[in-house]
């Protein structure tokens, strides 16, 4: 297996896909297949038509990242424009990739999808290495589900929300040269080697601790049984304040303090999904970017902008012991998915984060997507979606 | 309090890596526990048949599945089960599609619908409630196309964990199919050895009832010889020597076989006799030439079958004056008829390891040609002398010394050559093939002679050092 990534900022559409192709090319020659990360200050369609143009039969799918992306080369963005390429050279391995927009079901979606990306690997009923797939925000955990309902619990899911630049709705998902809006796309992963992954919070859970009493989707009205918002400011130590009974943008001011939900135990250790909150509304209300759901019992996380920072490191560091495990071989690159809250938050302090990265993969390729909610396979072995997270992915 | 936040994020951090840490090796450590009970069992019962189906057992437990299958290519290059968890999937036959060969080529494939893989689906309908999950996966031993495969009737039963686990462990299979396999081959090794020990057996009786009738027949020849000789020189065939005499030189003293008519007719019967003695003298030579031709015939017969059926490069322990006087019991009348006096210099107990009848031919074929020259050499005092002795490099050296024809000077380094020969009716193959023996015996012949009418020394060196 070989894998090689491409970057550009090139304004022209055709010139930045010419570059990232050139760049990819020229180490790896066409590879099997290609995740595109592209910003939404793109035209993606040009985009994509010059990219299924030069790639020929190679199978790709990919998506909208927020502001930027990172490769081995570092972050790569020029006025909230970049391209980014990760492809994987595997002609022993199998690859397949379906899209479709999303429809009032997005289980049965996820069920489509799934089928139909197998039917293209040409592996029917055979289980896939791991699923890759970027969908449009809202019905992550309904589409994961429908995923699982086909392909079993067993297989590792990894993805990240596509996102755009100012949480607009102009997120886009690509499969070949197909674009949607509000859609998924999937590749079901048939690799010739084992991979190594971790998904991870980062987060240090408080003594703060509740049981969601009223909620609707993504919406949680009450926690013990009084206003949500009231209830996450007092946690909070008042960070709030000043936005309580409005109807407000809480994404910045929330970085730090996302709420968690117990999945599992290392150990005594336990571990969290979080839950970022997005809005607050005149009742007390908050949105996230992940499903909450009534009794659910949650807990305030913490975390500080040194430790966003240095968490990708840590989580990097997992995923490279787990392939170890599988693997005497070196590491041949990395796909890594990174919440694009948590990027905003420490933004002027980007190269602090590429240098985690590079400590722990000096020079492998890699690709990092800046999302709006990240899939992956936790250390039980659950597949989760959840917001400020950190998914990475190594391969061999 | 910045500070303290940092510490205690850290703190947690360094609390989940332990916690990681721990399974990890947790993990590791049953994975090793697993491998060694299978490790165990293999070194425990390294001969016993069923190894395969014990080792399949213990990874269907380890595992958590239900059946663990193992299967090769038999005969027609379609795939029978080897081993199997379960009667239940013996005398099943597959033909090789695209999905096994891509497995064969090293892929693993994790099935949670069996009924999609086109190897399996003529057997569907008989399979259906026993497998709905399945993991596919190459063992690696090179003497046939081998497929381990795990089954459960469990619907997306196996994971990649299940995958790597099971890889880990098809080493252990790799090794009992060809422990298995190298034991099949020393069975059949060992029958072969003890059908050619039972020939080989079998050989020395035909060798030796050939050797004794070829002793017989050598006693024949020379008694039918005898038989010719006195036959030919029969006293009653002087009779009628002794008429033409009577008849043709008549004198007072045998007066009365002429002018008496009873001497006349008694004359005349004895003529009669005379004539009917030589023509049965002539009869009986007649019946003693084509019995000659007989036991020739028989002798050849016998000579021919004695070289078949003597085995090759079999060595064993044999005692060289066993040998040697063998070889001289059917010499023994042409030494005594050409009185050649004949002078052993050996011991009974000097023994050797080698082929035994590549041996005797050499030796038969140094002391015919020995007696052969004595024979026409026209020296009065014929002597052959045997000798055998070891030397301090554990050498036999085995010599054969006659004073018969010689060599000249100019032959001696001819003798060996193929084709090469003094007799009238020699083909020259006789020492050239003795020479190549000796060398295939890991030893060497060599000739020496003072010259024309000198005798010949012929010495027969072996390394005994393996004995």
């Amino acid at each position: 297996m070989e894998i090689a990534t491409g970057c550009s900022t090139k304004s022209n559409e055709t010139e930045a896909a010419q570059e990232a192709y050139t760049q990819l090319t020229d180490r790896i020659g066409i590879p099997s297949f290609l995740f595109v990360l592209s910003t939404v200050t793109y035209n993606n369609e040009v985009i994509l038509h010059e990219l299924t143009k030069l790639f020929g039969n190679t199978k790709i799918i990919g998506g909208t990242s927020c502001i930027g992306l990172i490769t081995e080369r570092g972050y790569c963005s020029d006025n909230k424009r970049a391209l980014g390429l990760f492809g994987i050279k595997d002609d022993s391995g199998s690859y397949g990739i379906a899209a479709l927009s999303l429809s009032d079901d997005p289980k049965f979606d996820g069920q489509e999808v799934i089928r139909k990306a197998m039917e293209n690997a040409k592996r029917p009923g055979e289980l896939p290495t791991m699923i890759l797939l970027t969908s449009a925000p809202g019905y992550e955990e309904a589409l994961i589900n429908g995923i699982m309902s086909v392909v079993g619990k067993q297989v590792p899911i990894f993805g990240g929300t596509s996102a755009d630049n100012s949480v607009s709705g102009l997120w886009q998902q690509f499969c070949g040269d197909e674009l949607h809006q509000n859609g998924i796309a999937v590749a079901v992963i048939y690799t010739s080697q084992p991979i190594g992954y971790a998904f991870h919070s980062g987060y240090m859970p408080t003594e703060h601790i509740g049981t969601i009493t009223k909620a609707n989707g993504r919406i949680v009205n009450m926690i013990d049984n009084k206003p949500a918002a009231d209830v996450y400011n007092q946690w909070a130590e008042s960070i709030l304040q000043d936005v309580l009974g409005t109807h407000a943008n809480i994404l910045s001011l929330s970085t730090l303090h996302p709420l968690g939900r117990e999945i599992g135990k290392i150990g005594n250790i336990p571990y969290y999904t979080l839950s970022h909150p997005n809005e607050i509304f005149p009742d007390g209300s908050m949105s996230f970017f992940s499903n909450i759901q009534k009794n659910d019992k949650i807990t305030l996380m913490t975390g500080t902008k040194q430790s966003i920072k240095t968490r990708i490191k840590r989580v990097i560091h997992l995923a490279k012991e787990n392939y170890s495990l599988a693997n005497d071989t070196k590491p041949k690159g990395a796909f890594i998915i990174y919440c694009a809250g948590c990027f905003l938050a420490i933004q002027d302090e980007v190269q602090d984060v590429i240098d985690s990265i590079h400590s722990e993969l000096p020079s492998e390729p890699l690709l990092g997507m800046l999302s709006f909610g990240e899939q992956g396979c936790l250390f039980g072995g659950e597949n989760r979606h959840g917001n400020l997270m950190i998914s990475a992915i190594i391969f061999g | 309090m910045n500070n303290s936040i940092t510490s205690a994020e850290e703190l947690y951090e360094t609390l989940i890596d332990l916690e990681n840490e721990r399974v990890i090796s947790r993990k590791i450590n049953q994975e090793s526990d697993n491998l060694l009970k299978g490790l165990k069992l293999l070194v425990e019962r390294f001969n016993e048949k069923n190894i395969l189906v014990d080792i399949i057992s213990i990874l269907r437990d380890i595992v958590g599945c239900e059946d663990i299958i193992i299967m090769t290519t038999g005969l027609n290059h379609a795939f029978i089960t080897k081993a199997a968890t379960s009667d239940f999937f013996y005398n099943i036959q597959l033909e090789p599609q695209e999905f096994f060969k891509r497995i064969l080529s090293g892929d693993i494939s994790i099935s949670f619908d069996v009924q999609s893989i086109p190897e399996w689906r003529s057997l569907f309908n008989k399979l259906n409630s026993q497998i709905k999950s399945a993991i596919h996966i190459r063992i690696g031993f090179s003497e046939k196309d081998t497929l381990l495969i795990c089954f459960d009737s469990r619907l997306n039963f196996f994971n990649h964990a299940h995958a790597d686990l099971i890889k880990r462990y098809s080493t252990l299979i790799t090794q009992a199919l060809i422990n298995i396999s190298s034991q099949e081959k020393i069975n059949a090794l060992n029958k072969d050895l003890l059908n050619k020990a039972r020939q080989s057996g079998m050989a020395d009786v035909a060798i030796s009832v050939l050797h004794g009738i070829g002793n017989v027949l050598n006693n024949m020849s020379i008694s039918s010889e005898i038989l010719h000789e006195k036959i030919k020189n029969i006293s009653l065939t002087k009779l009628s020597e002794f008429v033409d005499f009577i008849k043709e030189k008549p004198n007072e003293k045998n007066r009365y076989f002429i002018e008496n008519p009873d001497g006349n007719k008694m004359l005349e019967y004895l003529s009669l006799i005379a004539q009917q003695a030589n023509a049965e003298k002539l009869d009986l030579l007649e019946e003693i030439t084509s019995m000659n031709i007989h036991i020739d015939h028989i002798k050849s017969v016998v000579s021919m079958q004695q070289e078949i059926s003597k085995p090759s490069n079999v060595r064993t322990k044999a005692a060289i004056s066993t040998i040697i006087d063998s070889i001289l019991t059917l010499q023994n009348n042409k030494i005594a008829i050409n009185k050649i006096t004949l002078v052993r210099h050996y011991k009974d107990e000097l023994l050797i390891l080698t082929d035994q009848y590549q041996l005797e031919k050499i030796i038969r074929n140094l002391i015919q040609n020995a007696v052969d020259s004595l024979i026409v050499c026209n020296n009065m005092d014929k002597q052959l002398i045997i000798s055998c002795d070891a030397d301090n490099d554990e050498n036999i050296i085995i010599q054969v010394i006659d004073n018969g024809l010689g060599i000249p000077p100019e032959d001696i380094n001819k003798i060996f050559n193929f084709g090469f020969t003094t007799k009238n009716e020699g083909h020259g193959f006789g020492l050239h093939d003795s020479a190549l023996t000796a060398k295939e015996l890991g030893g060497e012949l060599k000739a020496s002679s003072k010259g024309l009418g000198q005798g010949a020394v012929f010495t027969l060196t072996l390394n005994n050092s393996r004995f």
